[in-house]
């Protein structure tokens, strides 16, 4: 009995299973790497009974996103259906629909019941920080300081790191600690939408340097708050960690992602992807009209598992590069 | 007569982490040949593990390196796919948050607090899954022996739970 690097047995499912409910938003973020959307939406009876299927194969977790999820008539039966199921659910909203009512509604659903997290976008402590990316800062906040006043319910604030938030951004740690423990920060992505808009760019430098302020600022904190991607821009940047006090954000033994073995996505036609963001790349099939079992063990989803290179690798850099050429995997 | 024996529990580590590493075969060759190095570690058990850490000072640096940003971003961004730590419920346990589903090869055990991946065999799991439930009923985890399983097998099984902190705190 070793604690060995085990070959790649078969899954009979990923571990981690994200849906796009709808592929429509009321937001246009700036850096926006889901646009665009062309407006479809999981018709209920299939939706239901796909993760009815995922509740059986015994996925761990569920990621309900979009586009906006709360957008779908039907987002609060899918979470019903998954927490009855016992499988832990997480839904990733722009927070412009959670109002008193929808927000009475959705603690209805989730009240007594483990596993549940809400993730609200927010990239500023005020609408006009919010705003110079991503809109309805103002509508946002406020719901946001009601989901925390008046419901229960664990939430997640996630936030991405640009050249307007990049000075302030640890400071929603103290606005929102302790009703938030959970805190979600994100380098910005090269994507199509943010390469237009180059204000939104920081230096590394200056990227490197948030990090540094953000670890030492955890340190004047109590340990219970949970930094994702702590470790890993510790670890990418040098930065020395107290390994007791931040248990929670050090683990970090690791070389890349898991596309299409451990975690799909799902988009709102149905599409199987193994990555969403080299989403061109990862196609596994399509669960409309059949169950997830047979494309997760289709030859076209051993084919994207089996790539000679990750799929990442076969996306092109803002100079046209792909990181398959720049490390000598073409 | 003798209960039926349920075969001997296993336990190994399957994926140093759930959400940030690649499969075998298709490894990140490039990168972490770059930024990478294998050291030889020691368990609490005092097992001898052999693993590659993407931590170098020199090599590890990602100014001016697009694809250690593009890579460092989209782990982080998996991290919001997942919510399998729910540390915050108050329960501090690792053996009682532990995630559990069975496979055709036996199980996969999910560490949330660790984000590490073990498989077991079937015993294996039945083996964990009745520590689990003790776990949460109170129970003392030192008299946990179910039926068919050796007291040997069975304290060799806790043994490797606790060097990879699955255990109570």
């Amino acid at each position: 009995m070793g604690a060995v690097r085990a070959s790649s047995a078969r899954l009979k499912s990923p571990f981690v299973v994200c849906l796009w409910l709808v592929d429509q938003c009321n937001l246009a973020c700036r850096y926006c790497y889901a646009m665009p959307f062309r407006g479809a939406a999981m018709p209920r009876d299939r939706m239901l009974s796909l993760l009815d299927e995922l509740v059986d194969q015994e996925v761990f977790d569920v990621t309900l996103a979009g586009g906006e999820p709360f957008l779908h008539p039907h987002v609060l039966d899918a979470i019903d259906c998954l927490l009855c199921g016992r499988v832990n659910v997480g839904v990733l909203s722009n927070g412009t629909l959670l109002g008193p009512e929808l927000a009475a509604r959705l603690v209805d659903r989730v009240a007594g019941r483990e596993g549940f997290l809400l993730q609200i976008s927010l990239d500023g402590l005020t609408p006009a920080v919010h705003d110079r990316t991503r809109g309805c800062g103002e509508l946002v906040l406020r719901n946001l300081q009601g989901l925390c006043e008046q419901t229960d319910l664990r939430l997640q604030i996630a936030t991405v790191l640009n050249a307007h938030n990049i000075g302030t951004a640890h400071e929603l740690i103290d606005r929102y600690y302790p009703r938030v423990k959970r805190y979600h920060f994100m380098n910005l992505q090269r994507t199509e939408a943010s390469l237009h808009h180059d204000d939104l760019f920081v230096s590394e430098e200056r990227n490197r340097r948030f990090w540094e302020e953000l670890e030492g600022h955890m340190r004047t904190l109590p340990a219970d708050i949970l930094v994702t991607g702590l470790a890993i821009m510790r670890l990418a940047h040098r930065m020395q960690a107290d390994p007791q006090r931040h248990r929670l954000n050090s683990t970090f033994y690791c070389e890349g992602c898991t596309a299409g073995v451990t975690h799909v996505e799902i988009t709102a036609t149905f599409d199987v992807l193994g990555c969403d963001i080299a989403k061109d790349f990862t196609h596994m099939g399509n669960v409309a009209g059949c169950r997830f079992e047979e494309v997760w063990h289709s030859p076209k989803a051993e084919e994207v598992r089996r790539q000679p290179v990750p799929a990442c690798y076969l996306v092109r850099d803002p100079e046209g590069h792909t990181l398959a050429e720049t490390s000598g995997r073409a | 007569m003798a209960p039926q024996s349920s075969g001997r529990p296993t336990i190994e580590l399957f994926m140093y982490s759930l959400h940030q590493e690649f499969p075998e075969g298709v490894s990140h060759e490039g990168f972490v040949a770059r930024r990478a190095e294998t050291r030889d570690l020691l368990t609490a058990t005092g097992e001898k593990l052999r693993a590659r850490l993407v931590l170098d000072e020199t090599r590890g640096r990602v100014q001016n390196d697009w694809p250690a940003q593009w890579l460092h971003a989209k782990w982080i961004t998996d991290h919001t796919k997942a919510i399998t730590g729910i540390w915050e419920a108050g329960d501090p346990s690792p053996l009682r948050m532990a995630l559990t589903r069975s496979e055709e090869f036996g199980g996969i055990v999910y560490d949330p607090f660790s984000d590490k991946v073990y498989r077991v065999n079937e015993p294996g799991l039945r083996l964990f899954r009745a520590l689990q439930a003790s776990s949460k009923e109170g129970g003392d985890l030192k008299a946990v022996c179910p039926e068919g399983f050796a007291a040997e097998d069975v304290g060799e099984f806790c043994a490797f739970l606790r060097g990879a902190d699955l255990w109570e705190r």
